[in-house]
């Protein structure tokens, strides 16, 4: 008796999980074009002459008709994202009488490489892990923007040459172009109250540490900090670490500090270092004051700025952190300004994220395909959503005028980023790039030791201890 | 594993009454074709189970077959399949002649065993050491430099200091407390200790990661600016006029915090083993000393204690190795930071965050070494208690 009792609730529940996974299918979407194979006979038809007008004009390469062939894109956004890059290429496709079609994936990362091991990779991929480039080029799958008729030069221009540096490989040759940039370098603040009080966004460092000693001068706690992140605690002030570094020490040098060529406890890391202390340390600079950083969780930490009277006025956050402020959404009352430069001699600069097109076919479809993709032409087009609403991204082009942008918001990330891609002065979070014993270890534990009174020598150095050798 | 002993057992049995084996078997000894077959039969069992879960597998995970059927298969083949396949190689071997079949049929239950422990466990284990001695890539062999790692780096030194705290404290808190509420509890009427020993024994059916997850609640800490406090602690703490405390973050008490944590887990273990030691201590030996005029403290001092001293250590060690082992709590509540690491947690970051295969695995030993004599120990006492019976 007792026996079936538990035997039935067995079988009950082995079919209440049986139910509940049934709907978790693939995640991989197919944002098959709208009518491909219609706009290509059209296209052809129609106006086959201005089409290869057109897609010389983007390339900047010699001839290359398209129609008639079929390149595929694979790359990590979809649903609006993802529809707003087939969006793009639909009107490529309707200009050139060629077949880009675009999928994305959930999985995106291990996908690329099952179907590059299984010897089926797409033409092009857009891959937002810089650090994969070198592993498939080195492997010989893919193709290098030389071998393809690139000029590098122009390239560099256009996208920076610390950006496109990210897909040189072993062999000295490059292999990717950035079609996507995103900015972590903002700073928060609430704008009703910034303003009654008379406060003007400051330009440089100093005036920005300046600004801070005058909030505390008429009694406000300027800066909410948090670091609190679970297992990730520490990594917002790795990001604070990695925006002065570029503004103290340039790309080129924080190139080097994130491969390791210039050692972690190197004097240009302890200036960053030294300088984010001139506000973490500052007398009533931070809530709760810097030991308490690690304690308060980095999506709560922008909540003070919108109590009334609020109990601080800046915070440095990438752009997502809007998500996470309180509600009503999205804040009226909310605003950012760039990350201000420190030395005078560095132009302004941008640290963030971004995406990166390799190739693995060499057709001349495909590198048409992908010069059209990156330039300014149709990264207008990307950068408007390509009539998905909703959707911006930001270009990786310099060239990209910033009239594409629809809201103002985006509009101003996107002109720092386009400066700073001019000038050569965007990079990627540095510790994404650094091996995970630092990027994910060493480097947190440091920043929470840091805030919590350990001299800044002994963080570098026992950050430095910590970076595998090999 | 112990639910398929006990089927064993009673198989056993079963076979038994059916054509009962003579138990004082004169024939010849096992020869070569009777080492054959106890090899044979102990691979048969897991082999054949593995085909029939590899073919079964290929067609329960078709997508489009119906979930309904799926789903009763699954059982079918699953909890009666053991069964069968006992039952099948049990009537097997008893058709052997009485010389082989005496010889041949332990090996049917106790065999699949030893072949599955030697896969999943002690395979694992060599390889785990083997890994050890190589780098972070589980190539080549750097020797003794993982361990050298281990003794120097200021990183696992704070660890190992920690874990060692960690098995001192937590196991002396959880069984005294335990302890003190056995023997209390047992002062009680029998609805009064049945209600209070179930409040004590609660938290052990909550798990290590949802118990920690409460604490943060307890522990929660707000900033000035960042709303009330909604932790417990601070709660009281504030209420009687105190500024807020982020106790997580105050090295070396937030180990003490944590560990606490782990005792609220484990105490109602510790009470419910001993509550039972000490309700099998003879009354004529209580009563005989009370009669001499023994006072209630050395009746306990003098004669519970030494007379539980076997189950005290049984789940003493238990308990220890509990301690060595916690990860969970760690990683939930402030995932090793603010010097709170300990070994089993920077071994799970070594290997699995940071990719360091070799110092993970150096680490997992480093584990092993430290448990093996509490499990000697812990197998002895409870041989020795069983002989006793």
């Amino acid at each position: 008796m007792k026996r079936t009792k538990w035997l039935m609730l067995l079988v009950v529940f082995a079919m209440v999980i049986a139910a509940c996974s049934s709907d978790g299918d693939d995640e991989t979407t197919t944002t098959a074009a709208a009518s491909g194979d219609d706009t290509a006979t059209e296209t052809t038809a129609a106006s086959g002459d201005d089409t290869a007008t057109e897609t010389t004009a983007a390339s900047g390469d010699d001839m290359v008709d398209v129609s008639g062939t079929e390149v595929s894109v694979f790359a990590a956004p979809t649903g609006d994202e993802g529809a707003s890059i087939q969006a793009t290429f639909d009107v490529y496709n309707e200009a050139t009488g060629g077949t880009v079609t675009y999928e994305g994936s959930d999985d995106f990362e291990a996908q690329l490489r099952i179907r590059v091991d299984g010897g089926n990779p797409p033409d092009m991929a857009i891959t937002p892990q810089p650090g994969s480039i070198c592993v498939f080029a080195d492997a010989g799958e893919l193709v290098s923007l030389e071998d393809m008729g690139f000029d590098i030069a122009a390239l560099e221009a256009a996208h920076g040459a610390y950006f496109m540096n990210l897909g040189v490989c072993a062999d000295g040759q490059h292999y990717s172009i950035p079609t996507n940039a995103n900015s972590k370098s903002l700073v928060w603040y609430n704008k009703p109250v910034f303003d009654a009080a008379g406060y003007t966004v400051p330009e440089t460092w100093d005036e920005m540490v300046a600004l801070s000693a005058q909030m505390v001068a008429d009694g406000q706690t300027p800066w909410c900090i948090g670091l609190g992140s679970d297992a990730a605690t520490g990594w917002p002030g790795t990001d604070w670490i990695e925006d002065i570094m570029v503004r103290t020490a340039g790309a080129d040098v924080y190139s080097q500090w994130s491969q390791h060529e210039i050692p972690f406890n190197d004097p240009a890391v302890v200036t960053a270092f030294d300088t984010f202390g001139e506000i973490m340390f500052g007398e009533g600079f931070v809530l709760g004051g810097a030991e308490g950083v690690s304690a308060i969780d980095f999506r709560d930490a922008p909540d003070p700025m919108f109590n009334d009277p609020p109990n601080c006025l800046l915070h440095r956050q990438a752009s997502f952190i809007a998500n996470f402020f309180p509600e009503p959404l999205p804040r009226e009352d909310a605003a950012f300004f760039p990350f201000p430069t420190i030395d005078a001699s560095i132009p302004p600069a941008a640290m963030g994220g971004g995406e990166l097109a390799i190739v693995f076919n060499n057709r001349p479809e495909v590198a048409a395909a992908l010069a059209a993709y990156a330039g300014p032409e149709y990264q207008c087009i990307q950068a408007s959503g390509a009539g998905v609403p909703g959707i911006e991204r930001i270009s990786a082009n310099a060239n990209t005028p910033n009239d594409c942008y629809v809201t103002d918001t985006v509009k101003l990330q996107a002109e720092g980023i386009a400066a700073a891609l001019g000038a050569n002065t965007f990079v990627f979070d540095g510790s994404d790039l650094m091996p995970p014993a630092v990027g994910q270890g060493s480097f947190w534990t440091g920043m929470i030791d840091w805030t919590r009174g350990t001299s800044t020598q002994e963080v570098v150095d026992s950050i430095e201890a910590t970076w595998p050798s090999s | 594993m112990a639910d398929i002993v006990d089927e064993e057992a009673s198989e056993v049995e079963k076979a038994a009454e059916a054509r009962p084996i003579n138990p004082i078997y004169k024939g010849p000894g096992p020869n070569f074709l009777t080492q054959l077959m106890r090899i044979g039969v102990s691979l048969a069992v897991p082999l054949i189970a593995f085909g029939i879960l590899y073919w079964a597998g290929t067609v329960l995970l078709d997508e489009n077959a119906n979930r309904l059927v799926v789903v009763v298969m699954a059982l079918i083949i699953g909890v009666l399949g053991v069964f069968a396949l006992f039952y099948g190689m049990n009537w097997l071997t008893m058709r052997l002649p009485e010389r082989y079949r005496h010889f041949v049929l332990p090996f049917v239950f106790v065999g699949p065993a030893i072949v599955l422990l030697t896969i999943f466990l002690v395979y694992p284990t060599v390889v785990t050491f083997k890994l050890s001695f190589q780098n972070a890539q589980g190539e080549g062999f750097v020797w003794l430099d993982n361990y050298i790692d281990i003794f120097t780096d200021s990183g696992t030194l704070e660890a190992l200091r920690n874990s060692v705290l960690w098995v001192i404290i937590v196991p002396a808190l959880a069984v005294s407390i335990g302890l003190g509420f056995a023997v209390l509890a047992d002062k009680l009427g029998s609805k009064g200790e049945a209600f209070s020993k179930s409040f004590i024994f609660m938290p052990m059916a909550i798990s290590f990661v949802g118990a920690s997850i409460v604490w943060r609640f307890i522990y929660n800490f707000r900033p000035e600016g960042f709303g009330e406090q909604i932790g417990l602690l601070n709660g009281i703490w504030t209420a009687i006029g105190n500024e807020p405390v982020a106790w997580l973050l105050q090295e070396p008490w937030n180990n003490f915090y944590l560990m606490v944590i782990l005792v609220w887990l484990q105490v109602g273990f510790a009470m419910v083993i001993l509550s039972a030691g000490i309700k099998s201590v003879p009354d004529d030996i209580l009563e005989a000393a009370r009669i001499d005029g023994a006072k209630e403290f050395q009746v306990f001092w003098r004669i519970i204690i030494p007379s539980i001293s076997s189950t005290l250590v049984v789940v003493l060690t238990t308990i220890i190795i509990t301690v060595w082992k916690v990860f969970d709590i760690v990683y939930v509540m402030t995932s090793g930071e603010f010097g709170t690491s300990v070994v089993a947690e920077r071994m799970v970051t070594e290997f699995f965050t940071f990719g360091n295969e070799g110092a993970g695995a150096a680490l997992a030993v480093v584990l092993l070494v430290a448990i093996t004599p509490l499990m000697v120990l812990n197998v002895r006492r409870f041989q020795a208690q069983e002989a006793q019976r």
